[in-house]
């Protein structure tokens, strides 16, 4: 079910009508579960199995961790979360390893070729990983045992509710367990923060139906071979409006999902913080999908020994976690590639921070924002492209391309691109414009901005498109 | 809440001053941004505007797409839709009711299947009706597009032989009559050998099963849903590269086409000579092709169809060379 459709439109509409009725005061949480299964199973009710099966994992072992006998706690931990990474490794890099390790017509492949990938399965397998860890971790403290409360009907409904809720069931924002549950109490209809909601549901909505599908339509020719005909400027400008397109399709999504949460009383986390600002690749990763990088950096950099154990080990960590990240991504070697080019970019930049100056001047910080920006556009080629291969290619035909001429139809695609990144840019230097303290007066007119908003998403949306992030 | 409240009205006096926008000066060239919004913008042209005006209709994918309308008679709807199949034009019709006298029939797809996606967007219960009543929820009226039709306006007073060039792709304008309609460059060579190469290989294999033979079925429904309400349906090929005319999978087409249709059934359009017309990719014709190859069908459809008094054009004044 699209966060665009009128299906989903309704099921909120429904939900949030019944939600805040004071007869249902006692059963909130369970109306959100039924709501949010509904929403999982609209497509293909057989996928409910799996995640129902995988929620019962996560529900027992955590249960054991917190309070089964003392000497069996880490075998629950480690229960728990190897089913869980079994469950995503099979059903997420089965057709991987089909393509990789066998022949298409042996009967393994085929086998592991046709596996369906259940949808947000990447994401619900890690909130389980979260509550398990965070369980084991607090396992002594009574406020981390508060996440796997004694009573089993209740832990049941909080961790069945924890990885179900709807508005990041699909794409995230990936919750950690000790942020959300403690959020698991009584919701009032007062407290819901309108201003907030409406916020972040119209920036969301026109980061979605505006922007991104809209670029989606300029995009289009990144695509082998077809990208070979188009003209140098003209595979500059699409890998640039791809990166504006990304953007705006997952920062659109993460923020119509924390704007319903909102209006149901529940706070997920910010997922974007302005990422085509960042100075360095370091940075991007502390804005960009800040639920994901957080999470590798919490449940898998630090436990690996983070930058604790020498310098050479740091950097190995580094390439192991973003090696893993871009794995999490898809399952295709480029993925694997895209991540470990950014493990690369950290550990140069690592070694590079101790030997080079920090960039002072603005040129030098404008500079450093180019570069970085320029590195992650090339590297969402590999998002793209599904063939490392190809995405070697098109760069090199922005070079061997300057011969082909640029047609009166492409000038217009890189008109509808600068146009469309436009919205961008300007969220971007909205950032720049609170730092130099231009809030309050724009602040104002804010009104002007939403209904502007709000008269485009209902004039000048693009086709309905998936969200890129709902394939991973 | 008053943010809400304030940001609504704004929006909605937006809306308000942009409706009479429409109505006093709405653009007079539909400028799509892109493939997809092509194909919604001639469908949603039909289904709000043109439907009663077409008795003669083609089908087919972004092949016959290239068909440019200035040479086509004007009531001749072109809902050839690039990406997509045959089916999605018969379920339009369809859908709208219009039987028209003629359908021109494009062959070369006929292996793809239909989208229902595409139909199901056009007719949701929610926004079909509205976009009747509201016409700036219609694609051709997006802001965008309307800008661009804007800049384009000012461009053709700044620099008319720039904004010609740009409306001849858009499907305006042309050659006057009896001028020499474009000749290809003969040294031109196409871009890419490499996307050639992919379709002379796409030609090359035989459509897939059981899919083909699901599309032949569904081509059965439609075909017998509009022959019997009088609709004549007439198979043409759109000229391709020579190599993939000659391919399996278009050898496989007609010898299927043949099975179900003999030739006394329906009509088949005269095949085209693929040697003396130039692809961009082996597939899609050149712009001077298509302007070719579009006069010839423009005759094809004189003598099936007779032309009314009211065409504008007289079709067969062009020099074909």
């Amino acid at each position: 079910m699209l966060f665009n459709s009128i299906e989903f439109l309704i099921l909120v509409g429904i939900t949030w009508g019944i939600y805040y009725l004071p007869a249902m005061r006692r059963w909130q949480v369970e109306l959100l579960i039924v709501s949010s299964l509904a929403f999982y199973s609209w497509t293909n009710p057989k996928l409910l199995l799996l995640f129902l099966a995988s929620a019962a994992v996560n529900v027992s072992t955590s249960y054991g961790v917190v309070h089964g006998r003392p000497e069996r706690r880490r075998f629950y931990a480690t229960l728990g979360v190897v089913v869980n990474l079994l469950v995503l490794a099979f059903f997420k890099y089965s057709p991987l390893l089909g393509r990789s390790l066998f022949h298409e017509t042996s009967s393994i492949g085929q086998f592991l070729l046709q596996v369906p990938l259940p949808i947000g399965i990447s994401f619900y397998t890690f909130e389980g990983i979260s509550l398990l860890v965070d369980a084991y971790r607090g396992r002594n403290d009574p406020t981390a045992r508060a996440l796997v409360p004694q009573q089993w009907r209740t832990h049941l409904r909080n961790t069945t509710f924890f990885v179900a809720f709807f508005p990041h069931l699909i794409a995230g924002p990936i919750l950690k367990a000790h942020q959300f549950i403690p959020q698991i109490i009584p919701k009032r209809l007062a407290d819901v923060d309108w201003a907030a909601v409406m916020r972040n549901l119209l920036l969301g909505y026109f980061l979605k139906m505006v922007i991104a599908d809209n670029l989606k339509e300029q995009t289009f020719w990144i695509a082998s071979p077809y990208f070979e005909t188009q003209s140098t400027a003209m595979l500059l400008a699409m890998l640039f409006g791809y990166s504006m397109q990304i953007f705006a399709d997952f920062a659109g999504y993460s923020l119509i999902a924390i704007g319903v949460a909102r209006m149901f009383g529940y706070d997920l986390p910010d997922n974007f913080n302005f990422p085509y600002i960042s100075q360095s690749v370091t940075e991007f990763w502390r804005r960009w999908h800040i639920s994901l990088s957080s999470f590798l950096r919490e449940y898998l950099y630090v436990p690996l020994g983070g930058n604790r154990r020498g310098n050479l080990r740091t950097y190995l960590n580094l390439m192991v976690v973003m090696f893993l990240g871009g794995l999490w991504h898809g399952a295709a070697w480029s993925y694997a590639v895209w991540g470990s080019f950014h493990g690369i970019a950290l550990a140069v930049e690592r070694l590079a921070k101790a030997r080079l100056p920090e960039p002072r001047s603005r040129w030098a910080r404008a500079g450093a924002m180019l570069l970085t920006f320029s590195f992650v556009s090339m590297a969402w080629l590999l998002f793209k492209l599904p063939h490392f291969d190809q995405a070697v290619s098109y760069m090199q035909h922005i070079f061997t391309n300057r011969h082909v001429a640029t047609t009166g139809l492409s000038f217009l695609t890189m008109l509808c691109i600068a146009v469309y990144s436009l919205p961008v840019l300007l969220y971007h230097a909205w950032y720049l414009a609170r730092a130099a303290g231009w809030e309050i007066s724009v602040r104002r007119y804010d009104f002007a901005g939403y209904g502007l908003m709000l008269f485009l998403i209902v004039t000048n949306a693009g086709p309905a498109g998936d969200f890129i992030y709902f394939q991973f | 809440m008053k943010l809400l409240v304030r940001s609504l009205f704004a929006a909605f006096v937006l809306l308000g001053g942009y409706h009479f926008w429409l109505m006093a000066m709405p653009g007079a060239v539909a400028v799509p941004q892109g493939i997809n919004q092509d194909n919604v913008i001639r469908m949603q042209e039909f289904i709000y505007t043109r439907a009663g005006e077409c008795p003669t209709v083609i089908l087919g994918s972004s092949l016959a797409a290239k068909l440019r309308p200035q040479l086509l008679p004007p009531n001749v709807c072109n809902l050839a839709l690039r990406g997509q199949s045959v089916f999605e034009g018969f379920e339009l019709l369809r859908r709208t009711q219009r039987i028209p006298r003629l359908i021109l029939l494009e062959t070369n797809i006929l292996d793809r299947a239909p989208d229902p996606q595409t139909i199901e967007a056009l007719f949701n219960p929610a926004l079909h009706p509205l976009r009747r009543w509201y016409p700036g929820l219609q694609a051709r009226h997006q802001p965008l597009n309307e800008a661009l039709a804007a800049g384009l306006a000012v461009l053709a007073w700044l620099r008319p032989a720039a904004a010609a060039r740009i409306q001849l792709k858009l499907g305006v304008g042309g050659p006057a009559p009896g001028a020499a309609l474009p000749a290809d460059d003969p040294t031109l060579r196409p871009t890419s050998a490499a996307v050639v190469a992919a379709a002379h290989a796409a030609y090359d294999e035989l459509p897939e099963q059981p899919d083909f033979g699901r599309n032949l079925a569904l081509l059965r429904q439609y075909v017998r849903y509009f022959t019997t309400r009088g609709t004549r349906v007439v198979f043409f090929e759109m000229p391709i590269d020579e190599y993939a005319s000659q391919g399996a999978k278009m050898h496989y087409i007609r010898q299927q086409l043949a099975v179900s249709y003999p030739a006394n059934q329906l009509l088949y359009l005269p095949r085209p000579d693929c040697t003396i017309y130039r692809t961009t990719d082996g597939m899609h014709l050149t712009d001077p092709s298509a302007w070719r190859y579009s006069a010839v069908l423009a005759r094809e459809i004189s003598t099936l169809l007779p032309v009314p008094s009211t065409a504008a054009v007289p079709i067969a004044s062009y020099q074909l060379r």
